[in-house]
């Protein structure tokens, strides 16, 4: 995945969501030794579904139903499920000092979790208001999933890192959930 | 996923890196700075690493990667060490209570990627080890351009970066002091011992006064871009080669019969 400035706004936020739904499918992210197949510590509040990591890669699981892989590019994963069900949230270690969060939607027709969005691209635009840092500028950047609104529309989105002058960086970003 | 393993090819090319790893002028004084600070503290990095057989500039290098130097962090993920991991890997380290002290948490953390596994630690293997624990996708992904996590900072990097949402930019730049760029400098102060199998243990160019030698007349090249030296340039380090090369160094070539006196 390329592109030429790192620095998104809110326009640009549905193609990264498109050239993430592009990466998973050719498992274009970056990669890493695969730890062994270990449980994820998965709240998983809605009782049918059920994520596991295996192989170095996060699998869903629904009661009856054929399990779904929901990524295959971290070599590590935390999988939050929304209250209804309805949205999972990936943290995914992509690097030993880089992890990014991931939104999955239920696709109503299918049933099926459709990429949605890159909560950390949303996540670190909106802090880059306050911040006034870049995207690009932050090293050590870790984002995760803090849990979701109470009213089941946003997620909020902790983040931490380096700025640029070495200060650190720790605050929590909502993220409005949209389909 | 994909591993990667470590070949007799990859070794080479680690070796091949290292040896011609040079520190980018600009960021010396960062990267010198590192080492003294890694120095400084190099007894609490042998407290971790001897006991597992990992050298303490490995664990260094990592801590500053990873944790900007803090010992008050997780070297797993520089989450603060008053309570367990929250960030991946999560809830480490798995026994005893928080607050933890750094070398309970970071023997956690070498002990949890295997590395006290590892049976023997050459250059190559220290190089691959390094860029292990950070993750290979740089050389899977993006393979035009070195990891930063061993190469920031020397010549082997200039841009192009995985930024804070994990997409890829090509002309981002990263901002962290590599491993392998850390490594090569503290050889190079002579704070570790030479690593590198093929590094020189005696002069490449020595006193020939009979017959050419190979890069003698890049030498004098040099030396005649001093004031007041003028040598012909024939490729023999001779005796006027080697009086200019005392004229601008303080000593004689090596093998020069007057060193001896």
């Amino acid at each position: 995945m390329r592109r030429s400035s790192p620095l998104l706004d809110a326009a640009a936020l549905a193609a990264v969501a498109l050239a993430l739904v592009a990466a998973l499918a050719c498992g274009g992210g970056p990669g890493a030794p695969a730890p062994d197949s270990a449980p994820v510590p998965a709240p998983a509040p809605e009782s049918k579904l059920r994520t596991f990591e295996r192989d170095g890669e996060l699998w869903l699981e629904r009661a009856g139903e054929q399990p779904q892989r929901l990524a295959d590019d971290g070599r590590g994963y935390v999988a939050h499920v929304s209250p209804d069900g309805r949205w999972v949230a990936i943290d995914v270690v992509l690097f030993s000092n880089l992890q990014v969060t991931r939104l999955m939607r239920r696709d109503d027709a299918s049933g099926r979790f459709v990429p949605a969005a890159n909560l950390s691209t949303a996540a670190w635009t909106a802090a880059k208001e306050t911040l006034g840092i870049g995207i690009d500028e932050v090293e050590n950047a870790r984002s995760s999933f803090a849990g979701w609104s109470e009213a089941g529309d946003a997620a909020r989105i902790e983040l931490s890192g380096v700025a640029p002058d070495g200060s650190e960086i720790r605050r929590t970003e909502p993220v409005p959930l949209r389909d | 996923m994909a591993r990667v393993n470590l070949t007799d090819r990859l070794e080479q090319e680690y070796v091949r890196l290292y040896e011609t790893c040079e520190i980018r002028q600009e960021r010396f004084g960062e990267v010198d700075a590192v080492a003294v600070a890694a120095l400084r503290d190099r007894a609490r990095y042998e407290q971790v690493g001897d006991p597992l057989g990992i050298p303490w500039y490995l664990v260094a290098a990592i801590h500053n990667l990873e944790s900007s130097r803090r010992f008050d962090r997780h070297l797993h993920n520089g989450d603060r060490l008053t309570a367990r991991t929250t960030h991946w890997p999560p809830g480490r380290p798995a026994g005893g209570e928080p607050p933890f002290t750094w070398e309970e948490s970071a023997t956690d953390a070498l002990k949890l990627r295997r590395l006290h596994q590892v049976d023997a630690w050459p250059l190559a293997r220290v190089l691959y080890e390094a860029e292990g624990y950070n993750g290979f996708g740089y050389r899977l992904h993006h393979p035009e351009v070195l990891s930063p996590y061993l190469w920031g900072f020397s010549k082997h990097y200039d841009r192009g970066k995985y930024v804070a949402d994990g997409t890829w930019s090509a002309t981002a730049r990263s901002r962290q002091c590599g491993a392998g760029s850390l490594i090569r400098r503290l050889e190079e102060r002579g704070d570790i011992p030479a690593l590198s199998g093929r590094m020189p243990r005696k002069a490449l160019l020595v006193y020939s006064p009979r017959r050419k030698r190979e890069r003698a007349d890049d030498l004098q090249r040099f030396l005649n871009t001093f004031p007041g030296i003028v040598l012909r340039v024939d490729g023999v380090a001779g005796p006027k080669s080697s009086d200019a090369v005392r004229e601008v160094f303080g000593f004689y070539l090596e093998g020069d019969p007057r060193a001896e006196e």
